[in-house]
């Protein structure tokens, strides 16, 4: 019990059974997209976000797993409610299945819609709009002032092409535990695997956090 | 089946010895101890449907994990009483019935059912798609079209070596091994007619059905119905072994206490709901019971490792994982065991453990991080779960790490343990020990050099554990398998025929010759070449137990290490 595995921040992700929750996470920690075996229980990753850790949970999203959902959603700082773009049936269930798990969270915990398969969608074809999203999250969120953030936590993402899958993940952080553009830039070397990629996105990302 | 008995009659020679006791030398038993970590158990024996009527597993010790949970919050230190009990008896048992074993040699050899094995010998064409249980796509991932509702109707469908089925009560489908359920109401309807029509009629039960060269064996518990339909060579009994697990399967992802008072609220429920994602683990179950034998016998297997380096992994993690709480932490490699260490007073069950055996390898996802899952041991407790920290020791995910708690909140204490675990067993090089012994693939049967033994299946009945040779020549084709593994199914079910025990059977059949023997400490399923005499089948497996007597030490885990 030395707490060296003590998170700083706990992050859970939430949603309907075959959206692509672990595919999200791991193209965030891993970088790179494979084809997921469905999650049995929960799954826990850790993620350095500059000098502190945050515990990101993965959740199966079979019902017959709810049992779990009061031990990994107790003092979460975020969720993240993914759902499949292509399928209304999972927007749905974030309200209908979600919101009550949820209240074992923090209370000022941060509710992320997310929108997953980004590639899958057809844009002029679709179900859900961009528009429906963030009425969601802008009622899931409620308790928040969301002025304090950079814009509403809406996202759409694909895994398979890394859209939007690590500002999702930044903007939870950012906004969980700020880091100032100094220790980002700092513990960025550090941070990831790709050398390349972290050049390029570090700069721009420190850049446009002081414009806000 | 009396058709099926007279045309084998002709092709096959069985004898039995009557006169050959004297010639069974008694050494002392290979893999037995008296302290064991596992319940010494012979399901097999144990299953009959007279059982299933009485309920047979709310007459298992039932409300262990409340006892666990109250204990913690009283704080007491009393141990509960659990199924020590069991233990003690089959040691005493074994110690009864050692001295006449050699005495009691069952000759009589005309009962007509042994024939039935060879009446299929030639019928040996095997449908069965895929090899091994990763490979097969689980039927119901893929989305249902057309394609499944010509697949149900198909030739290939009928011809399946094996069907499973599970229904509810009101005939609702649930879950089918081939082919989607949703597909077959239709069929499952008519099993759930025939099912209460005998039951309505005279308050009786349906156990089996055969037609052709078909068995039909019905199981109903807890308001589900299981049917299993084979062409193989599997016995009704072994059939029903076999939809025990099944039952034992749902019963660990659901607990019974959820699956009664699901049934008790809503009788037309469709549990597949509940079920859904669960499909994987029954799909995988089943391929594990065509290929593991362990199944059969209530056994598992070990990974053959230096009893030092094994008691180093357990004293390990007995330093390291001293956790309130924690009931049992295993160690995991293919299937096979490498250490367990368990709370004192409780021990695992032979088929809880090929359970969590089954979950470890039916699930990719545990390689990706370390998992937090809630599993219910229906021999453990049936009522309810105890939650598993899963996590692999090593980079290539070889050797799994379980530990079994019954505190929910237990996650990030133990996975500190599990850190320091790996640490340690990584400075000792157990980790690389157990690698080693992978990649060795257990042993050869030449090893034993004994001539023209071809394979066996030995098992230690006190510690539940067996062992056997790799499948090598001419076993090395899946048919070849098969019909090795059919022809262990009849030696092993005439053996254990409830209506006629057998102490010894040696059988010659036109590809080879069989001997089983069964003591109160071993059973002992031995396949030779198809010319050798009786006599050198006896002095050969003599030898063979004294090979394993001297090879135990390696092959079997004799020393029970608790918290």
């Amino acid at each position: 019990m030395s707490g060296k595995k003590k998170a700083d921040l706990k992050v859970i992700i939430l949603g309907d059974y075959d959206v692509g929750k672990t595919s999200l996470i791991c193209r965030y920690i891993d970088g790179k997209f494979q084809t997921q075996e469905p999650t049995v229980g929960a799954a826990f990753f850790l993620k350095q976000w500059g000098p502190y850790n945050v515990a990101v949970w993965d959740t199966a999203g079979d019902e017959r797993y709810s049992g779990l959902s009061h031990f990994y959603c107790r003092s979460a700082g975020a969720a993240i409610l993914a759902f499949d773009l292509n399928s209304p049936k999972t927007f749905e269930s974030l309200w209908a299945r979600f919101g009550s798990i949820l209240e074992a969270a923090n209370e000022d915990c941060l509710k992320v819609v997310v929108g997953t398969k980004l590639d899958l969608l057809n844009q002029s074809e679709r179900d859900i709009t961009a528009e429906e999203g963030k009425k969601l999250a802008r009622e899931l969120n409620e308790h928040l002032d969301l002025k304090k953030l950079p814009h509403e936590p809406y996202f759409e993402t694909s895994s398979l092409n890394n859209q939007n899958v690590k500002e999702v993940f930044e903007y939870i952080f950012q906004h969980c535990l700020p880091l100032s553009a100094d220790q980002q830039k700092r513990y960025n070397t550090t941070d990831r695997k790709s050398v390349i990629d972290l050049m390029e996105d570090s700069g721009e990302h420190s850049r446009k956090k002081k414009c806000c | 089946m009396a058709a099926e008995v007279r045309e084998a009659e002709q092709i096959v020679n069985v004898s039995d010895s009557e006169s050959g006791q004297s010639d069974f030398i008694e050494t002392e038993i290979p893999g037995k101890s008296n302290n064991s970590l596992l319940v010494a158990s012979d399901e097999f024996d144990d299953i009959s449907y007279e059982e299933l009527n009485n309920g047979a597993l709310q007459a298992a010790p039932m409300g262990t994990i409340n006892a666990l949970v109250k204990r913690k919050v009283k704080r007491q230190h009393s141990i509960i009483e659990s199924d020590g009990r069991q233990s003690t008896v089959s040691e005493d048992d074994i110690a009864n019935d050692v001295e006449n074993e050699s005495s009691e040699i069952s000759g009589d050899d005309t009962q007509d059912d042994n024939l039935v094995l060879e009446s299929n010998l030639a019928d040996l064409s095997l449908q069965e798609s895929g090899s091994l249980p990763l490979e097969i796509p689980s039927p119901h991932l893929i989305s249902s079209t057309n394609s499944e509702t010509d697949y149900v109707n198909s030739i290939e469908w009928k011809q399946q070596k094996k069907h499973i089925f599970i229904l509810s009560d009101s005939g609702k489908p649930i879950y089918s091994r081939h082919g989607s359920e949703d597909k077959l109401v239709t069929i499952m309807g008519v099993m759930q007619a025939l099912v209460s029509f005998v039951a309505d009629s005279d308050k009786d039960n349906l156990r089996s059905i055969v037609a052709g060269d078909h068995r039909f064996v019905f199981m109903t518990r807890d308001h589900l119905t299981f049917v299993g339909v084979t062409r193989g060579k599997e016995s009704t009994q072994q059939m029903l072994l076999q939809l025990t697990y099944m039952y034992n399967q749902v019963i660990s992802v659901l607990t019974l206490s959820t699956l009664t008072r699901i049934f008790k609220s809503h009788r037309n429920y469709d549990l597949r709901r509940t079920l859904s994602g669960a499909e994987k683990f029954f799909d995988n179950l089943l391929n594990l019971m065509d290929v593991e034998p362990g199944l059969l016998l209530s056994s598992v297997r070990c990974l053959p490792l230096d009893s030092a380096v094994r008691d180093n992994i357990s004293q390990t993690i007995v330093q390291y994982a001293k956790v309130k709480d924690l009931v049992f932490a295993l160690i995991i490699a293919h299937n096979q065991l490498v250490a367990v260490v368990r709370m004192k007073k409780y021990y695992l069950h032979p088929m809880d453990l090929h359970l969590i055996l089954n979950l470890i390898n039916a699930s990719e996802s545990f390689k990706a991080a370390e998992s937090w899952t809630p599993i219910c041991l229906p021999k453990f407790d049936a009522a309810g779960f105890l939650q598993a920290h899963v996590s692999y020791l090593d980079d290539e995910c070889h050797t799994c790490l379980l530990l079994l708690s019954v505190d929910i909140e237990a996650f990030y204490v133990l996975s500190e343990c599990k850190a320091k675990i790996q640490e340690k067993l990584k400075k000792y090089n157990a980790l690389a020990a157990i690698n080693n012994s992978l990649r060795r693939n257990s042993y050869s049967i030449q090893q034993c050099s004994i001539n023209d033994l071809r394979h066996f299946l030995y098992k230690a009945r006190s510690t539940s554990q067996y062992t056997s040779p790799e499948l090598e020549a001419p076993y090395n084709t899946k048919e070849e398998q098969e019909r090795l593994f059919g022809l262990y199914y009849y030696l092993h079910d005439r053996i254990h025929t409830s209506g006629r025990p057998l102490k010894i059977l040696f059988h010659v059949g036109p590809y080879e010759t069989l001997l089983g023997w069964v003591t109160p400490g071993f059973e002992l399923f031995a396949v030779f070449g198809p010319l050798v005499t009786k006599i050198t089948a006896i002095h050969a497996v003599n030898k063979l137990l004294r090979w394993i007597k001297k090879e135990e030490d390696r092959l079997f885990i004799l020393s029970s290490v608790t918290f």
